[in-house]
């Protein structure tokens, strides 16, 4: 062995390691400057493939939800939109702007647990604990909306499963008031703290060639200065209707990916006041699916505002053929490739998530770094492990 | 930009591999190529704007084939972006090995090697080929995205 060889040791980060998850990195470090490091992704949800293979198309919806608890509604809605591509359906008006206004509603909530956990990361624990109390407020909205905490099952094919509750857009707009004047003293707490900023200015560049030849995506992709954001490249549910904008940042490095989360979740308030302003009056299902349902139910559904899943849901037949959808989650983009053969289930589902998109990302930002800088590194990228070994 | 545009372009620049292009939806485009020229399609389309890989599916069709899809598209090219282009490739079902693209595209690297390891196809040049991503290390047997892999179920089923 030559001497170099001798003095590389091999170091095993996690799967204990504070917010971390089941990941483990497998670092060779020379003393504590890292070699070469392997993301170990781990099990835990695994076989969401497999498994919609054998269970029908509504049963599914939950199925996809659970590896990405903190953004459920991107998975729910992005498979729901595959099975409407083959189904041949849109739904209403109505209906497309609550899956948006659910949407942005879970995209704070999941940007603000991943500020959370980067702040446990880099030490700051009064940044995750502000995080995780700020999520309270939108976890609420979205439980008022949908009857559910984390994992909604709203979205299904035609349309959602509930209506806008009374008085929703007041509620909202004191939440939206609460968080508003709550990012001062986030800033002034975190962002603006001259520790926090030497822990993550200049710390794990990706460079804007480097995150499009990785195939990056979400917040990571835009912090390096690539403008993509499926809501614009290819707009979906209610956003043609919506003024908003796409963030980047340009430096690239873990503080611009943290500014870009932050700045989105201002873009999605501004979203979620548009939705309240402008959503349409009309049904929430597709008439196809609503006069299925037996009349007296169905004027209770329209009372009460709530859907009441009709029983042909259960044994819901997709024509044959394929594809392809793709949404823009917290985290990034979500694909889904159906295969359907006409039968109860998809002959095979593929499901790519945003976290194991970014996965490669370990192994490239974490070259030549510090040991100390990894958590500031692996906490700047969100990710989620459930969602990568789904 | 328009699909007919796109599909036109990719004619051209695919016609000498023996390249057979389909539209599917209004901005999807399929690719079919053979393995023997899957990396020059790639190299070409790659060069075109396609930038990075979304997604790489692969379908058993047992005793028939393997189908590998690369659900590419581009993030540097805005004109682009808004469409999909699905290259394609069939492999026979007793020699599933095909020839890695983590050269042209490096972010198909972590979805080839789990195609590798829960549908068992072979990746010819992807360093990360004979390591599991998510099943143990000492698995034996189907890998369990194939067809003949059956899962166990249990319980009521209405």
């Amino acid at each position: 062995m030559s001497s170099m060889e001798e003095r590389e040791i091999e170091l095993l980060i996690g799967p204990q390691h504070p917010a971390s998850g089941h990941m483990r990195l497998v670092a060779k470090v020379d003393g504590d400057v890292v070699v070469e490091l392997r993301p170990n992704i781990g099990y835990v949800h695994r076989s969401v493939e497999k498994l919609a293979e054998v269970k029908k198309y509504l049963q599914i919806i939950p199925l996809v939800e659970r590896p990405s608890l903190a953004d459920t509604t991107a998975n729910n809605l992005a498979y729901v939109m595959a099975v409407e591509k083959l189904l041949g359906i849109d739904p209403p008006e109505r209906a497309k702007y609550l899956r948006t206004l659910l949407a942005e509603i879970n995209r704070i909530h999941s940007h603000l647990y991943g500020l959370g956990i980067h702040g446990v990361m880099i030490g700051s624990s009064t940044a995750y604990m502000w995080c995780f109390g700020d999520r309270e407020p939108f976890l609420e909205l979205a439980q008022e909306l949908t009857g559910a905490r984390l994992t909604y099952s709203y979205i299904i094919p035609g349309g959602v499963r509930r209506d806008l509750p009374a008085g929703f857009g007041e509620r909202a707009e004191r939440v939206l008031r609460y968080m508003e004047n709550r990012m001062k003293d986030y800033f002034d707490l975190y962002f603006n703290n001259p520790v926090v900023r030497a822990r993550l200015e200049g710390v794990g560049v990706l460079s804007r060639d480097d995150a499009i030849r990785l195939g990056v995506t979400g917040p990571n992709l835009r912090a390096s200065g690539v403008a993509y954001d499926v809501r614009r490249a290819e707009p979906y549910a209610a956003y043609p209707e919506l003024e908003f904008d796409v963030v980047t940042e340009q430096a690239g490095d873990s503080f611009a990916r943290v500014m870009v989360r932050v700045r989105e979740i201002v873009e999605s308030m501004r979203i979620i006041r548009q939705v309240l302003r402008k959503i349409p009056e009309g049904p929430i299902l597709h008439e196809n699916y609503e006069k299925l349902i037996p009349p007296k139910l169905r004027e209770e559904m329209k009372r009460r505002g709530m859907v009441k899943f009709p029983s042909v849901f259960a044994n819901l037949r997709v024509p044959a053929g394929e594809a392809i959808s793709r949404v823009e989650g917290g985290r990034g983009e979500v694909v889904f490739h159906i295969v359907s053969d006409g039968k109860l289930s998809p002959y095979r589902m593929r499901m790519v998530t945003p976290s194991f998109r970014n996965v490669i990302l370990f192994e490239h930002l974490t070259r030549g770094v510090r040991v100390a800088d990894i958590p500031a590194i692996y906490g700047s990228l969100d990710y989620f492990p459930p969602e990568a070994d789904r | 930009m328009r699909i007919d545009d796109l599909r036109v372009e990719i004619e051209a620049r695919l016609r000498d591999l023996g390249a057979e292009v389909g539209s599917r939806e209004p901005n999807i485009l399929e690719v079919r190529v053979g393995r023997e020229r899957v990396v020059e399609a790639a190299i070409r389309l790659r060069d075109m704007g396609l930038d990075h890989v979304k997604a790489v599916t692969a379908i058993d069709y047992p005793n028939e084939r393997f189908e590998v899809v690369y659900v590419t598209s581009s993030y540097s090219n805005p004109e682009l972006a808004y469409f999909l282009v699905n290259l394609r490739v069939s492999l026979p079902y007793d020699d599933p090995r095909m020839p890695s693209l983590v050269q042209v595209w490096p972010s198909a690297l972590y979805q080839e090697h789990e195609e590798h390891d829960l549908l068992g196809l072979e990746f010819e040049g992807n360093p990360r080929m004979g390591e599991r991503l998510l099943l143990p290390d000492d698995y034996r047997g189907t890998p369990p995205l194939r067809k003949e892999f059956k899962l166990r179920t249990e319980g009521i089923d209405a």
